[in-house]
């Protein structure tokens, strides 16, 4: 075992990094721990829900927590991919272009209610999110790491929307949803401090190094075939089920196993085990498996293939 | 979607199958009905063209009652082979046009095994029997297209992986189809009554014999009969195969006379014992059965005419396969009655003049001298054989042998017994096929092989053989019908350049008869003799359908067991059958893990169930993960551990 092995590392700081989001995010630790691995498995987390159940508060929060540089930007149909990326503008002075960099530019970019734009600007902000790099008048722009999108939807108003086709919802590693919060939550979120101020005093408790670590860790969580033999069951299970248009695709397989890989390394330990790969798997999976009969996610549907695929 | 709804691919599928099924009984069905069914089959796909809507009831029930009538009107019956096989392509018809759901294209594709076997009421060739494995083939690939999920998917390779699937099964079917074939009990005669069929006569020996009537089959390759030797097969100019004997002559045509089989004249045979064959006709639609030149034994199948001739008890109307013997040497109709030879004497009372005359002034000579004078004069007259000889006039005899020259072998047969009778030798024509091409272990026998000879009829010998064509043109006997004329004029395969058409042809008819031995000649009685030698007398004792069932159920089972252990799981590793060890274990306090329960959940639900065994089980479990998901190791002590549980 070399020196990188998530047993050497120092788990300390993730679980401060939970505790504070946590706190943050009252009553949903389990989402904020799914969102963490998304983070640590360097996928890109899009949440689905209503408004106002606390979306940008999660990425807000993640964003201080971690000491990331934060931007939101609110997805509209008359939105260009030139208000997302950035634009050169002659510059009187010194005779030249220069580039202003568009809020992609950030190392936590939430992207509001991403299917409200056309699929030009949705498709530039998905391109980035896959190659990590904008290319602009020939030139490549490397985007800052880590690079963390969250994007946004509101499952309920479909008027006036360009849905994400599923080509570009298998960018995004999990797909979560929040919730309403239940009644001691709320309570103590409706009695506490005014989460506003909250976020404008909170403290990273993580370095980017540790950080970086922590990602490095991650790939290195062992992962022996007996697993390897689950997954495939799980992903031939979706192949082949009457419910679903399509499986999930080889892209799918390995976010599941790296999803899986973070929430190992999160619960400490340095191997994956079936439980890890149950834990993350509606995560990764629903968005990615529309219903035949309704041509939309069904979380039940999955959650009964699951339970269907016998641990090999 | 709904996985209900048909796609329109395979709608197509389905017409394209069910046109191929009813292709064969096209020329069954009368024409309107063949419109009629053109044109809802065209609708359907209309329908699927425009994405239209269906035709209410109200319009497909006076369609359905119109067909039904129709069918009864022309059938006058709705049941029977070929008007039941009308109502059901009618109903099939309509049945399209109200094909909505897969529940109801289901229907169709049994409807479709059933038209299968309708088609094989009718027609059992080898031809028929490959069409229909590959219909059968393509419907199943249909019906396992429709059970599984997603159905056709537009992809041609799952098209193709589903055709082998079905290959596979239909592969499966085939022990059990070969023990249903060979003990099955077969039933005795057709299960409905063949018509008289008569636009389907085949071209072959007719009870009468004018001039052309041999040459013109000469032209005609098609299989007559063939024959299988048992012993050595005997040489070419012995192989005269015996048909109808023709009697009477009115100057131009020589016809047979009704053959009556109440008394046949006896028939003693050589000193050689009978030669055994068996003999398959294709059906000719004529009573008689041709058999090798003499028939030693009457088979059950016919009886022995008045004329040496083997007559059936009807009309060869269906392939027929005869176990015969014959003597080679013979003396037959040695006390042949008075009013026989008188009828083989006589003779119209004018016309060839000359052949009269001739043949008066050797009357004087001892019969056999009487028969070598007239084969002198045909030789010595120069008389040749051809398959295009000119027409004679109303002194026939006359015209060919002083004039033209030239003749068919029913001139020769002609000419010779009319100089022998003129000569006061009784002598008849006798119709038949000569020599037949040997193919592997058989021989063919085609209707250009048809012949004709003369029989006459000598003291203390009987009826004697007598070829005047032999003594014309040899080679023709000796050597088949080829070496004796120009044979360009032949079709392809009686020529005799021994080129690959005609080899592939010989190895394809080898095939047919092979499957006309073995499969069409199964009759009820080679099922007896089969299962005879197989020491089953009784086919529907106790003991026996015990033995044919429990072979069925043998045969499924072994195929059943043969795929059960190809999809057995593979074997767990060891620390997998550890850990099932120690889940056998925890099952004795009603402990079992769910389906998907993993280890880990397992194992904690456990301790909350045996609190006191906490720490053993944390430590299976911890040996478990490491051993099989960590980097492995530790299996000894995961073993010691395991058992230790147990006490």
């Amino acid at each position: 075992m070399n020196a990188a092995t998530p047993s050497r590392i120092s788990l300390a700081p993730l679980h401060a990094v939970l505790a504070q989001l946590d706190d943050f995010i009252l009553g949903k630790p389990r989402e904020t721990r799914l969102a963490l691995a998304c983070l640590l498995a360097r996928g890109h987390l899009l949440i689905e829900d209503v408004p106002g159940v606390g979306k940008t508060t999660l990425a807000h929060a993640l964003a201080a927590t971690l000491g990331l540089a934060f931007q939101r930007v609110q997805f509209t149909s008359d939105m260009l991919p030139a208000d997302l990326i950035g634009v050169s503008i002659y510059d009187r002075d010194s005779h030249a272009f220069r580039f202003h960099a568009g809020p992609v530019f950030s190392q936590v970019v939430l992207a509001d209610e991403i299917n409200r734009a056309t699929p030009k600007t949705q498709s530039a902000l998905l391109e980035a999110m896959e190659e990590r790099q904008v290319t602009l008048d020939g030139e490549t722009r490397e985007l800052p790491d880590p690079f963390f999108v969250i994007a946004t939807q509101n499952p309920s108003s479909q008027i006036g929307t360009f849905p994400l086709p599923e080509s570009q919802l298998d960018r995004f590693l999990m797909r979560i949803t929040l919730g309403y919060p239940d009644v001691a939550a709320e309570r103590a979120m409706l009695l506490g401090e005014d989460r506003r101020e909250m976020l404008r005093d909170a403290k990273p408790v993580i370095s980017l190094a540790e950080l970086a670590d922590s990602q490095h860790a991650v790939r290195r969580v062992h992962v022996a075939p007996a697993l390897v033999d689950y997954v495939q069951a799980l992903c031939r299970a979706t192949r082949e089920a009457p419910d679903f248009h399509n499986g999930l695709s080889p892209r799918a397989a390995l976010g599941l196993l790296a999803a899986a890989r973070a929430w190992a390394l999160l619960a400490g330990r340095d191997m994956v085990i079936p439980e890890d790969v149950q834990a993350v798997f509606a995560a990764v999976a629903t968005h990615r498996l529309l219903a035949r009969a309704s041509n939309r996610p069904q979380p039940e549907l999955v959650a009964k293939l699951q339970a269907a695929v016998a641990i090999p | 979607m709904n996985p209900d709804r048909l796609d329109r691919t395979q709608i197509l599928a389905l017409l394209a199958v069910l046109t191929g099924l009813l292709l064969p009984h096209a020329g069954r069905l009368p024409n309107w009905l063949l419109g009629a069914l053109a044109i809802l089959f065209g609708w359907r796909i209309w329908l699927i063209r425009t994405q239209g809507r269906m035709p209410p009831k109200w319009v497909l029930l006076p369609i359905t009652f119109g067909l039904i009538v129709g069918v009864f009107i022309e059938f006058r019956t709705l049941l029977g082979r070929t008007g039941g096989i009308a109502l059901f392509a009618a109903l099939i018809g309509a049945k399209l046009l109200e094909t909505r759901s897969r529940r109801d294209a289901l229907l169709l594709v049994y409807l479709g095994y059933f038209l299968v076997v309708t088609n094989l009421l009718f027609d059992q060739t080898m031809t028929l029997a490959a069409y229909l494995c590959a219909m059968v083939l393509i419907i199943t690939t249909l019906l396992i297209g429709w059970h599984t999920l997603g159905g056709w998917t537009g992809q041609w390779r799952v098209a193709f992986k589903q055709a082998r699937f079905a290959g596979v099964l239909m592969l499966q079917a085939l022990p059990v189809m070969a023990l249903l074939f060979v003990f099955f009990p077969r039933i005795e005669g057709p299960l409905w009554r063949l018509p008289q069929d008569r636009g389907s006569i085949r071209s072959g020996l007719a009870d009468s014999m004018s001039p052309g009537s041999f040459s013109n089959m000469s032209k005609d390759d098609s299989v007559a009969f063939r024959v299988s030797f048992e012993g050595e097969r005997p040489a070419q100019e012995l192989l005269y195969w015996r048909g109808p004997v023709f009697l009477d002559y009115d100057g131009r045509t020589w016809t047979q006379s009704p053959p009556n089989a109440t008394t046949s004249p006896r028939i003693e045979g050589g000193t050689q014992p009978p030669l055994r064959y068996a003999i398959t006709l294709e059906p000719h639609q004529r009573p008689w059965l041709l058999a090798l030149d003499m028939p030693a034994m009457v088979p059950d199948e016919g009886r022995m005419s008045d004329q040496l001739q083997l007559v059936g008890r009807r009309q060869v109307s269906k392939r027929l396969r005869l176990e015969l013997s014959a003597y080679l040497q013979y003396r037959a109709g040695v006390d042949e009655d008075e009013a026989m030879l008188a009828r083989a004497l006589v003779l119209p009372e004018e016309g060839n003049p000359r052949a009269r005359q001739q043949a008066a002034a050797w009357r004087t000579l001892p019969p056999q001298a009487r028969v070598d004078a007239v084969l002198q004069l045909f030789t010595g007259q120069g008389l040749q054989y051809t398959l295009a000889p000119p027409l004679y006039g109303s002194n026939a005899v006359d015209d060919f042998v002083y004039g033209g020259k030239q003749g068919f072998c029913e001139h020769f047969a002609g000419a010779f017994v009319f100089m022998m009778r003129a000569a006061g030798v009784p002598a008849r024509v006798v119709g038949g096929y000569q020599g037949g091409e040997e193919n592997g272990d058989y021989l063919i026998v085609r209707q250009a092989d048809a012949h004709a000879w003369a029989e006459v009829w000598l003291e203390g010998q009987g009826w004697q053989r007598v070829d005047p064509t032999f003594a014309v043109a040899p080679s023709r006997i000796e050597e088949g019908l080829a070496s004796a004329v120009n044979d360009s004029d032949l079709p392809y395969l009686l020529r005799l350049d021994n080129n690959l058409v005609k080899r592939a042809q010989l190895a394809l008819d080898s095939m047919v008869n092979g499957w006309n031995q073995w499969v069409i000649g199964y009759t009820p009685e080679r099922q007896r003799q089969v299962l005879k030698r197989l020491g089953i007398t009784d086919l529907l004792s106790g003991k026996f359908v015990a033995v044919f069932l429990g072979s069925i159920g043998l045969c499924i089972a072994l195929i059943a067991g043969w795929l059960l252990w190809r999809m057995r799981p593979p074997k767990p590793d060891a620390a997998r059958q550890l850990w099932d060890s120690f889940c056998r274990r925890l099952a004795a306090y009603d402990l079992v893990p769910a389906r998907a329960e993993g280890p880990r959940d397992f194992a904690h639900r456990a301790m909350a169930r045996l609190p006191h065994r906490k720490t053993e089980i944390q430590a299976i479990l911890d040996g478990y993960l490491a051993a099989r998901y960590g980097s492995g190791g530790g299996l000894e002590q995961l073993k010691q551990r395991v058992v230790g549980f147990g006490r």
